[in-house]
C-alpha cells in the first residue's frame, strides 16, 4: 500500500507541469479527473493542516484559522477574530496553545488577521495567497478547518467542492459547520483562495470570504483597524423587506429610537420614541419585542403595504400605514 | 445615514451574542435565520449542484462490483439500512442500532436480484455499532474487503447503494479516530509520558461528575478499565465507548504506587447547544446512534440518509475500505474501516460457533446427573432496541 501512494506521489510531481497549463480542476468530471484530483489532495494536505489552527479569543469567538507567513500572521473570518487587540490563543495542529493578539477586522466582508506574539522568533508552516479572482465556476477547492470546535483526538478536517457562484462571498459545496469560521479554502494549486465565513440551509450553501478581500486591505488588517462594523447590512439584506428603525424593548412594546431618514417607517412618519404595539395586524406583544418585530417583517415582502399599530407621547393608539422598501446598498 | 442602522442589525448581533456566550462560534448562520423567519418566501437556496450526478456517474464503474454484496434491510415494506454481504454462505453485515433485529425476531433483508429473504441476528458489536446476520441456505456474492492500512485522507470514496449509480461520493476528511460515546465519567485524561509502564493519567477530575463521586482523584493513573489493561489515553475512551449512560465501569488505578479500585456510573456527555444541533441538522438528517465507536474514518458525503448506512464504501480502485455506521453531522459521515468489519465478523462467527459448541449435548462436559435440557445456554446477544439510543452490549473475545 505504502509503495503504491508513494509511486503515484512520484507520478504526480512529474505530471505537474503539464497539469498546470491545463488545470486539473475545471477538467470533466471523469474517472482518470477524480485520479488527478486526489493525487494532489494527497500531496497537498498535510503542508494545509500543519498551518491550519485552531482560534479562541478573549471575549467570545473561537473558530479555525491559517497561518500565512513564517511569523505567525494568521488569517481568520472577521468574526472569529472579533474586536481589534483583544487577547488571542492559537492552537497548533501538535496542541500547543500559543499566545496571540487579534489584528485588524473588516465587518462586514468578514476578514480578521490574527498574529502569533512569537517572542522565540519561531518559524511557523504556512501557506501561500492565491488569487480569488482567478476561481471560476466548477472549480474544485478543498476546505479545511475544525467543524465544532478544535479537538486534540482530530485533525483538522478536509472537505472537497466545487464553487458554485462568487459575488461578495465564495459559495461552494464544501460542507462546513460552526466551528469552520476562519478556516481555509484552496485551490488545487495549493494556494489560499478563501476563508469561511458563513452557511445558509441548503448544503450547498456554503461562503467562504474571497482571498483577495483580505490582500485589498492587508495593511488595515495588519494594523489593526477595525471597519465596517458587522452591524451594518450585508448584500442578502437587500432582498429582505426594510422596515427602517432601530430600537429595544419596551414593556409596552417595542420602542423606537432611531429612524432611517430615507427608510420606509421615516416616509410613513414614524418617529423615535413612538412604541409600536402591532404589525401588520399581529400583536408584538412585551416580551423580546425586538425578534418579534424583526420576525413580522420578514414574514412580509419588499413593496408589501402594512398597517403599523403605534402609541405616540400618550395619545390616542396610531394606525399607520407604511410601504415596505429595499435597502439601500450602502 | 448613519443612524440608519436597521432593525436586522439588531438581528445580528443577537446571533453573534449567542455565538460568544455559547464560545461555539463559527460559521454564522445567516439565511437559515431568515428561512426560520420568512419560510417559502426565503431567498431560494441555491440548488445542489446539478453537477454531483457526474461525481456518481464518474464513481459508477469502481462501485459496479460492490454492487453486487449490497443487500437492504426492511421492515414493514421500508428500507431501514443496508447491509453487505459477507460470505459466500449469506453473513450479511450491517448498522446494529437500525434494524430492530433480536435473537427471537429475524429480519428482512432485499437482495441484489429483488428477492426477499430472511436472516437472523447471529451477534452484535455494540462498540461498532455492527450486526452480524445470516441468511441460511443459498448462494451469494461476497464482499472483498481491501486489505492493509485504512484508506488516508484525500481518497474518493462511494457509498454504494444497489442502485447503478452509488448514492454518494465524498472524499475521505480525517483517517481513523475513536468517538466518544454518549457516556462520560468526569475526568480529564492524558497520556502518560513514560509509556513503558502504560495507563493514563487523570489530569482533572470533574467535581460535578461522577468519578469524583466515586472517589476518583487527580493524578490517579487508569491502569485498568473492567479488567481490560489501559495501555494509553485513547485506550480509556475506547472503553468507555462500549458503554452507555447508566453503565458502571470498574476502574483499576495506582495511586502513590498503590493499587485501588472505583466503580463509576457513567453520566450523559453534556447535550450541544440548540445552535450547534440546529447547524448540523440543517440540510441533513443524521443517525440516531452517531457516537461512541471504537474506529471510524471520516468522509464528506453527505448526500446520504440514516437508512443508506451499512452500505459499502469503495476507492476509485473500487476496494470496498469500510462501511458506513453513522450521518454525523452536516460536515461528517462515518465509516467503520474494512480491516475492523473484517475482525468483527471473524469475532462474531467465532463466538456463534463457540455457543454451537457449547450447546452440543457432549457427555464428556456434563455430569451424568444433569440432563442437556438444563444446561444454562451460553449467553445470547443482547437484543437490540428499535429505539436505537441504547446499543447492545458487546461480546468481547
Amino acid at each position: 500500500m505504502r509503495i503504491f501512494v508513494f509511486s503515484l506521489l512520484l507520478t504526480v510531481s512529474s505530471v505537474t507541469p503539464s497539469a498546470r497549463a491545463e488545470p486539473i480542476s475545471r477538467r470533466p468530471v471523469d474517472a482518470a479527473a477524480l485520479q488527478q484530483v486526489e493525487d494532489r489532495l494527497i500531496e497537498l494536505l498535510p503542508g494545509w493542516r500543519a498551518a491550519t489552527v485552531g482560534v479562541i479569543l478573549s471575549r467570545g469567538g473561537a473558530g479555525t484559522g491559517v497561518i500565512i507567513d513564517e511569523t505567525g500572521l494568521v488569517l481568520t473570518a472577521g468574526h472569529v477574530s472579533g474586536e481589534p487587540g483583544q487577547t488571542a490563543e492559537v492552537i497548533l495542529p501538535d496542541g500547543r496553545r500559543l499566545r496571540g493578539k487579534a489584528l485588524g477586522r473588516n465587518g462586514v466582508e468578514d476578514a480578521g488577521m490574527v498574529r502569533i506574539l512569537n517572542p522565540d522568533g519561531e518559524k511557523f508552516p504556512f501557506v501561500n495567497r492565491g488569487n480569488s479572482a482567478m476561481l471560476k465556476t466548477g472549480q474544485w477547492v478543498a476546505a479545511l478547518g475544525h467543524p465544532g470546535g478544535w479537538n486534540r483526538d482530530r485533525p483538522a478536517v478536509l472537505r472537497m467542492g466545487r464553487v458554485i457562484r462568487q459575488n461578495i462571498f465564495i459559495q461552494t459545496d464544501a460542507v462546513l459547520v460552526g466551528g469552520d469560521s476562519g478556516g481555509p479554502l484552496f485551490d488545487l494549486d495549493g494556494n489560499l483562495v478563501g476563508i469561511h465565513s458563513r452557511i445558509g440551509t441548503s448544503i450547498a450553501d456554503n461562503r467562504h470570504v474571497p482571498i483577495d478581500r483580505f490582500t485589498a486591505s492587508w495593511d488595515r488588517l495588519a494594523k489593526g483597524e477595525d471597519w465596517n462594523p458587522a452591524n451594518q447590512p450585508l448584500a442578502w439584506a437587500r432582498n429582505q423587506p426594510w422596515f427602517g428603525v432601530n430600537g429595544s424593548d419596551d414593556p409596552a412594546g417595542y420602542r423606537v429610537q432611531m429612524v432611517d431618514d430615507s427608510g420606509p417607517a421615516s416616509l410613513a412618519g414614524i418617529q423615535p420614541g413612538d412604541v409600536i404595539v402591532a404589525f401588520a395586524g399581529k400583536p408584538i406583544g412585551r416580551e423580546g419585542t425586538s425578534h418579534r418585530l424583526t420576525t413580522l417583517i420578514g414574514t412580509c415582502r419588499i413593496g408589501d403595504i402594512v398597517e403599523v399599530e403605534l402609541l405616540r407621547d400618550g395619545s390616542d393608539t396610531l394606525r399607520i400605514p407604511v410601504k415596505l422598501g429595499r435597502r439601500p446598498a450602502s | 445615514m448613519r443612524n440608519s442602522t436597521n432593525i436586522f442589525v439588531f438581528f445580528l448581533v443577537l446571533t453573534l451574542g449567542t455565538a460568544v456566550a455559547l464560545a461555539a462560534p463559527a460559521a454564522e448562520v445567516e439565511r437559515d435565520e431568515r428561512a426560520v423567519v420568512v419560510g417559502d418566501r426565503a431567498a431560494p437556496a441555491p440548488p445542489p449542484p446539478a453537477n454531483e450526478i457526474d461525481l456518481r456517474r464518474a464513481m459508477a464503474p469502481a462501485s459496479k462490483q460492490a454492487r453486487l454484496s449490497v443487500v437492504a434491510v426492511v421492515r414493514k415494506g421500508e428500507q431501514v439500512a443496508l447491509g453487505v454481504v459477507a460470505s459466500d454462505d449469506g453473513y450479511v453485515v450491517t448498522k446494529a442500532s437500525e434494524i430492530g433485529a433480536s435473537p427471537d425476531e429475524p429480519v428482512n433483508l432485499r437482495l441484489a436480484g429483488g428477492a426477499i429473504r430472511r436472516a437472523r441476528l447471529v451477534g452484535v458489536a455494540g462498540e461498532h455499532d455492527l450486526a452480524l446476520l445470516k441468511i441460511d441456505g443459498g448462494k451469494f456474492s461476497p464482499a472483498q474487503w481491501a486489505s492493509g492500512d485504512d484508506v488516508p485522507p484525500g481518497k474518493w470514496v462511494a457509498s454504494v447503494g444497489m442502485s447503478e449509480l452509488p448514492l454518494a461520493v465524498g472524499i475521505v476528511s480525517v483517517g481513523r479516530r475513536t468517538i466518544p460515546a454518549d457516556a462520560i465519567m468526569g475526568v480529564f485524561l492524558a497520556d502518560i509520558d513514560d509509556e513503558s509502564t502504560g495507563g493514563a493519567l487523570i489530569v482533572r477530575v470533574d467535581p460535578q461528575g461522577n468519578a469524583a463521586k466515586a472517589g476518583v482523584r487527580g493524578g490517579d493513573i487508569i491502569t485498568a478499565v473492567n479488567e481490560r489493561t489501559i495501555g494509553k489515553r485513547e485506550d480509556v475512551l475506547t472503553e468507555i465507548s462500549r458503554h452507555r449512560p447508566g453503565d458502571v465501569v470498574v476502574l483499576t488505578m495506582l495511586r502513590n504506587d498503590e493499587r485501588v479500585t472505583s466503580r463509576v456510573t457513567l453520566a450523559k456527555r453534556p447535550q450541544p447547544s440548540t445552535r450547534s444541533v440546529r447547524q448540523n441538522t440543517m440540510g441533513s438528517r443524521l443517525s440516531d446512534r452517531r457516537s461512541g465507536f471504537t474506529a471510524v474514518l471520516q468522509h464528506d458525503a453527505v448526500n446520504l440518509q440514516p437508512r443508506d448506512c451499512g452500505s459499502p464504501l469503495v476507492t476509485l480502485a473500487g476496494e470496498i475500505v469500510g462501511i458506513n455506521i453513522a450521518r454525523a453531522g452536516r460536515t461528517e459521515t462515518f465509516a467503520v474501516p474494512a480491516s475492523v468489519v473484517v475482525k468483527v465478523i471473524a469475532e462474531l462467527r467465532q463466538a456463534e460457533a463457540d455457543r454451537a459448541e457449547a450447546d452440543r449435548p457432549d457427555a464428556s462436559v456434563l455430569s451424568d446427573e444433569q440432563p442437556a435440557t438444563e444446561k444454562p445456554d451460553a449467553p445470547l446477544p443482547e437484543p437490540s432496541s428499535p429505539g436505537a439510543e441504547k446499543t447492545p452490549t458487546t461480546q468481547p473475545t
